[in-house]
């Protein structure tokens, strides 16, 4: 197959119109691009059809108001769209009610021609034996309609493909094999050159072929993050048969639901036996579908009666709720960068990284990059940056795009955006656990390693401080559905007590025993098995263990082992043989109750728990101390670590699994999603200030303050001590700072400068400025 | 101190309906003061109207507190395709006579943010001076002003000049301090309009039974370009008024001889009786450009309108019934036939524009005006202002201290009022400088017998001498000698190639020609190519003498010191 190489072609400006064909395989405009401009969308509602496409750009927004007469709008599933005329054609999602399966014939305008009976069984079908509608493909060569669905009862679920012409007689069809019955199909495209169909496994992460004969191959490996419950968000996949380019929608597992659209072609990096695709930067943001499902998309072509007649590019997008999007492609003079992509590092700075599509070989572009932040241009960088720190950026979340220019001052669309949430509770870094499932976490604290339970694979898995697997990567747990775990650096067990070290304990999910995994021998696969004496009332179910976190003993304190019990809510503390010490819940705030969930960590600077917190409306992670009045944990500092960044269904009271101070971040494992992510809870950069010296020159004199103020308002140098710069300990460094310490310096009766001060000592507060190592230091 | 004031453009229309809305207005603020007492932090910029290519439009940045404030900074965006930020100080503010000790504006103009800090004072004696708490109906002060120079091409419309937290890299806030703690106000975005389009204003008016015998209708215009020709095709309602093709006024009639010329014009009136249809056309030698924006008023003050004819009717009284005070509301339609004379503006060598048609609001009406002047630094009242309405010339003065004045009684009509700072009180040392006139314009409604109130009117000093940020310098001029010429792109080389310290600039701003603040070899080869080849010339300042806040740095530019 022949597949087109963009950066062939040199840069040229191009209209956004053109006469005649837009794309020819062989003549692809260097500068194509989807813009994601939307051009209208089209409600479908029941059998009414109501439409608006604007055709320039405009926003058309039916709202709701349009179904109120129309009765309740079928569950729609996939589109493609037929070149021969410009009309779509909308699948119904199931066979639960006729509605639902019908195949609705939609106009170049949007309204609703007709509509067709879907060939596979529908009607009075059983609710365990339904059709579930996959996917839908025009074949333009045959003229028929190719409907994928799922058919059969719960045991024995098989892929049928079944054809019918567009006036919807039966026209043939044929089963796929029953070994590809285990594959999560979605939507269906056609693609004339091989004659086949393309459909998209959100099991594995293919893109498979599907031919005539109903034989199924794997074409190629979406790249990306991926296994089959951190599936990619959204199904819809289309094969664009002119510039013979696949597009998927595109979303990774923390944001709600696609945020793009991508180009992939098949031509990607070969791991071992796994041919991935690539994507050609050619990306569509979908910031106006505002829907979290995205069913299908079908790329089309719009003749606009102009004189002379033009082509235009076309995404055809649909949502829930029966909507379908129209977005325009582009031909820009500059391309903007693409990939996009925005971290946060452990000193609260926000790493952003794009690719150039410029027009030089290696993508340079001509003229400056500018970096724009919540819709404010942020600063200028050359046209080959491809990263940027923001080293200030603003707490809470943030948008960032990039735009870029050429020679002659042409400025690019801007780039799709990528959000972040920056502060406590910032998202560091993620992956996705490799195996079925994730629970427990923890942290050997010396080598930064971390052993993650596989409930349901029956693993524990090894992974570095890069969520990376390391070592040998996976090893069986004691338990078949091991659930929390705390690593132990030594211990005592037996009679004689024999001291064991480097020792992982862990939980089952179904009762209230552990096992010890020596880890210097893992062969052995356990040590010992505890029984924790969590106590049982009448009627009530059998205690089982949430999370689990140790606390290492030294002349002051004992060895202790802490867990959260399931079922109530409660923590409870051991001794290492397993007999009970104390138990306590968490106090109600303002009369809000506080409910335990599973998480809970040792946090050992202050010694006291991290928790995970339900307060009835959000999950966060709160700092408790355990051990105070009978019964009850207090909170032990006004610590909030906000989920916020792990996306919509973050306040949800099942969303977290175990959680795992590690220096100034912690991990939380997201069962759900099969993730772990490291979020922020301090700055990493915590050295020893003396307050107001700004200038860290030793003294805090009128020196300091003019230097912040010069740092802020005249571009003075870099500041290292951000913490000594915040004078009034505010969490910030502004122009109050400066004024707080004229006032301190010269004022008498004003304030004095806050801890520490005079003597150099840590920042007591929890907050989200730093403090380098000063440059002198060893 | 200069004597150069202000004179605020800010257009006020009062009606009974509007006035009554003042009230109310008025009614609130005085509730709230009763019950809190205290304005609220906030932060304002004004909005402000400018035209393409002008220099230093002027926005305030005013603001209300209700703690001390002993520092302050703020952050703005703006469009920088649109216009350029050439200053942004405290200058001319209710903060300047406080002389603060820090004052530091940055400005990016590629990216369009600026920003401006301003420590007041904070001495080791505790006397530390400060913007003190106001009290909620007390004017706002005006704490800073931007200065934009709109960009020749930009296109007209209307720009956000916003307040944004976390401007540029260093995140720089808008914020109060008060003893160091940071004091979040509440942030209000202005608006710029920029114009610069061709527009053909037609009047519209509301006619009276006993007040209004005849009503007199205008076309005003502003058009960048000298106009070559212009016609102007209009309908009107023949059942309501009667048009007087002898009392119109067009061409040489109406627009003063000087301006319109006197060879080969030509000037028509055409009728319709049947369709309500008057047209005009005049071809004049050359119309010069006039490019303020057209003002409904009266004829008197021709200088700052454009008026292109003037047409009169007589309003048919049977139409309304006057015992209930009915009005007839008369104005042109603007015509839009196929193949007939339109309203255009004829431009260079034919080219034909069509104006953007602004309609005309005009309110008659009867009952009183009253008001206060305030000094829009301390937000007190405002001493010794005349105040004039026109037409009719009446005039009264501000009450000391208050600032307010009272027009008790007003005959129907159209009005607008003028402020100005009297002799005597301008030569009051303890008053001030305020000489310029502020010019409004209201409107009261007939059979309300309700007084109208304006709003506050302040007035504050414009652009008095301030200390400079940076040297004033004109780009191009590298040797600061008053020319631009081979010698400069000649020393650009020079200090590129050949480094040694003869051939180093005193002004760097200046041999960056194209202002992309990198001084290299485009900028030599720019200066040949406009020197030589008629390409761009060098960026803004330029030929004037300007100063640039974040450039590459100017020690000295002996022309521009010389013309200063």
């Amino acid at each position: 197959m022949f597949f087109r190489d963009r950066r062939r072609h040199g840069s040229r400006a191009q209209t956004r119109r053109t006469s005649g064909p837009l794309f020819l395989a062989s003549e692809i405009p260097r500068g194509s691009h989807w813009r994601a401009l939307l051009v209208g969308f089209t409600a479908l509602v029941g059998l009414t059809a109501s439409s608006a496409i604007a055709g320039n750009g405009d926003l058309v927004f039916l709202g709701d108001g349009v179904h109120q007469d129309a009765g309740p709008r079928p569950e729609l599933i996939d589109v493609d769209s037929d070149p021969s005329d410009g009309s779509h054609w909308v699948l119904g999602a199931h066979g639960g009610a006729e509605r639902h399966h019908r195949i609705y014939h939609i106009g170049t305008s949007g309204e609703l021609i007709g509509t067709i009976p879907n060939p596979h069984p529908t009607g009075a079908i059983p609710s365990n034996d339904l059709t579930l509608n996959r996917g839908i493909a025009v074949h333009t060569a045959f003229r028929r309609l190719y409907i994928l669905s799922n058919i059969g009862d719960r045991q024995n679920r098989r892929y049928e493909v079944q054809a019918v012409t567009r006036d919807g007689s039966r026209a043939g069809g044929f089963a796929l094999p029953p070994e590809d019955s285990g594959r999560d199909l979605h939507g269906l495209t056609y693609n004339s050159l091989e004659n086949n169909f393309l459909s998209r496994d959100l099991r594995s992460g293919e893109i498979v072929k599907i031919n005539l004969a109903g034989e199924v191959t794997t074409w190629f490996t979406i790249p990306g993050e991926h296994n089959e419950q951190a599936v990619i968000r959204g199904t819809g996949l289309t094969f664009d048969n002119e510039v013979q380019a696949l597009y998927i929608t595109w979303g990774d597992v923390l944001s709600p639901g696609p945020t793009k659209i991508v180009e992939l072609l098949p031509d990607g990096e070969r791991i071992g036996d796994i041919q991935f695709g690539r994507r050609t930067g050619i990306e569509m943001s979908l910031q106006h579908v505002p829907h979290i499902d995205v069913r299908g998309i079908s790329a089309y072509r719009e003749i606009v009666q102009n004189a002379p007649p033009v082509i235009e590019g076309r995404m055809l997008v649909l949502a829930e709720r029966c909507l379908l999007y129209h977005l325009e492609q582009t031909v820009g003079e500059v391309v903007p960068p693409t990939e996009l992509g925005c971290t946060l590092d452990p000193s609260n700075h926000v790493l952003l990284s794009w690719k150039n599509n410029g027009s030089q070989d290696d993508g340079t572009y001509d003229g400056p990059l500018t970096v724009i932040r919540n819709g404010v241009a942020l600063a200028s960088v050359a046209g080959d940056a491809i990263e940027f720190i923001d080293r200030l950026p603003v707490e809470g979340r943030s948008t960032y795009a990039v735009h870029a220019s050429n020679a002659a001052g042409v400025q690019s669309d801007t780039s799709c955006a990528c959000e972040i949430f920056v502060g406590i509770g910032g998202l560091v870094n993620w992956a996705v656990v490799p195996g079925d499932s994730v629970f427990g976490v923890t942290e050997d604290p010396a080598t930064g390693e971390l052993y993650v339970t596989d409930p349901v694979g029956g693993n524990i898995h090894q992974l570095g401080s890069d969520l990376e697997p390391v070592g040998p990567g996976v090893f069986l747990s004691p338990w078949s559905n091991p659930g929390g775990i705390t690593y132990i650096p030594s211990m005592q067990f037996g009679f004689p007590p024999t001291n064991f070290t480097n020792l992982l304990a862990v939980a089952n999910t179904s009762d209230n025993r552990i096992r010890i995994v020596d880890l210097n021998d893992p062969e052995r696969n356990y040590i010992t098995t505890i029984g924790l004496q969590l106590p049982t009332g009448d009627g009530e179910p059998a205690p089982r263990i949430g999370g689990m976190t140790f606390v290492p003993g030294d002349t002051s304190l004992e060895q202790r082992l802490v867990v959260v019990e399931k079922n109530s809510g409660q923590i409870f503390l051991f001794r290492p043989n397993g007999t009970l010490i104390h138990s306590c819940s968490p106090q109600s705030v303002f009369f809000e109750r506080l409910d335990i969930q599973c998480g809970v960590s040792y946090e050992p600077t202050k010694e006291t728990l991290l928790a995970t917190i339900f307060d009835g409306g959000n999950t966060l992670i709160r700092e408790v101390f355990p051990e105070g009045p009978a019964g009850q944990c207090s909170l032990a500092s006004d610590l909030a670590v906000s989920l916020e960044s792990l996306g919509p269904d973050h306040s949800d009271d099942d969303f977290l699994g175990g959680i795992q101070h590690s220096a100034n971040t912690i991990l939380v494992t997201v069962p759900r999603l099969g993730v772990i992510v490291r979020l922020l809870t301090t700055v990493a950069d915590r050295h020893r200030f003396v307050r107001g010296d700004s200038n860290r020159d030793g003294t805090v004199n009128l020196s300091d303050p003019i230097h912040t103020l010069e740092y802020l308002f005249r571009n003075g140098e870099e500041m290292t001590c951000q913490d000594a710069a915040d004078a009034n300990d505010d969490g910030g460094v502004t122009i109050s700072d400066p004024v707080y310490s004229l006032y301190a310096l010269l004022v008498p009766g004003s304030d004095p400068l806050p801890a520490p001060f005079p003597e150099e000592g840590q920042d007591p507060s929890t907050d989200l400025i730093g403090c380098a190592a000063p440059v002198d230091a060893p | 101190m200069s004597s150069n004031y202000p004179r605020v453009d800010s257009r006020i229309l009062v009606s009974a309906r509007r006035g009554a809305r003042f009230g109310s207005v008025l009614l609130a603020f005085l509730l709230l003061s009763a019950s809190t007492g205290n304005a609220e932090n906030r932060v304002r910029i004004r909005d402000a109207e400018g035209v393409r290519g002008a220099n230093g439009v002027e926005m305030l940045i005013t603001a209300t507190n209700d703690v001390p404030v002993d520092a302050y900074s703020l952050a703005v965006t703006f469009p920088a395709n649109v216009v350029s930020l050439v200053r942004f100080d405290s200058c001319g503010s209710s903060v300047e006579p406080l002389e603060p000790a820090f004052e530091a504006p940055l400005i990016d103009n590629a990216l369009g943010w600026g920003t401006l800090a301003v420590v007041i004072r904070v001495t080791e004696l505790g006397d530390n001076v400060r913007m003190e708490p106001q009290e909620a109906l007390e004017h706002p002060r005006v704490i800073a002003r931007l200065h934009f120079d709109v960009h020749p091409h930009a296109r007209e419309g209307v720009y956000p000049i916003r307040l944004v937290n976390g401007v540029g890299t260093r995140s720089i806030t808008n914020e109060f301090s008060n003893r160091g703690r940071a004091v979040v106000p509440v942030l209000v975005d202005g608006r710029l309009h920029i114009n610069g389009e061709n527009i053909l204003l037609l009047e519209r008016k509301l006619a009276f039974c006993d007040a209004s015998p005849q009503v007199t209708i205008r076309a005003l215009a502003r058009h960048p370009d000298p106009l070559v020709a212009f016609s102007i095709a209009t309908s009107y309602d023949c059942t309501k008024a009667v048009f007087d093709p002898t009392r119109a006024r067009i061409g040489q009639g109406v627009i003063s001889s000087a301006a319109i010329g006197s060879v080969d014009r030509i000037e028509f009136l055409l009728t319709d009786d049947d369709g309500c249809r008057v047209r005009t056309a005049v071809i004049p030698d050359s119309l010069p450009p006039f490019d303020e924006p057209p003002r409904t008023i009266d004829a008197h003050t021709e200088d700052v309108t454009q008026i292109l004819m003037e047409y009169v009717f007589e309003p048919i009284w049977d139409s309304v019934d006057c015992a209930a005070n009915e009005s007839i509301d008369l104005r042109l339609e603007q015509l839009d036939t196929p193949r007939a004379l339109n309203s255009a503006f004829v431009v260079g060598e034919g080219d034909s524009i069509e104006p953007r048609l602004h309609d005309g609001k005009i309110y008659l009406q009867n009952g009183g005006l009253t008001g206060r002047v305030l000094d829009a630094r301390t937000g007190l009242g405002l001493p010794g202002v005349t105040v004039e309405l026109e037409p009719g010339f009446v005039r009264t003065e501000t009450i000391r201290p208050s600032g307010s004045f009272t027009f008790p009684v007003l005959p129907p009509g159209e009005y607008f009022v003028r402020f100005s700072m009297s002799e005597e009180a301008r030569e009051d040392p303890q008053i001030g400088d305020f000489h310029k006139e502020i010019v409004s314009e209201f409107d009261v409604i007939p059979g309300a017998a309700t007084v109208n109130v304006l709003p506050d009117v302040a007035m504050y000093p414009r652009s008095p001498e301030c200390a400079r940020v940076g040297v004033f310098f004109s780009r191009g001029d590298v040797s600061g000698d008053g020319r631009v010429d081979i010698a400069d792109a000649v020393q650009i080389f020079q200090y590129l190639f050949l480094g040694n310290d003869s051939t180093v600039p005193l002004c760097f701003d200046a041999a960056d020609k194209n202002g992309n603040r990198i001084l290299d070899l485009s900028d030599g080869i720019g200066l040949l190519g406009f020197l030589f080849r008629g390409e761009d010339p060098p960026a803004s300042p330029f030929p004037e003498c300007g100063i640039s806040s974040n450039g590459l740095g100017c020690e000295e530019h002996a022309a521009c010191a010389a013309a200063d």
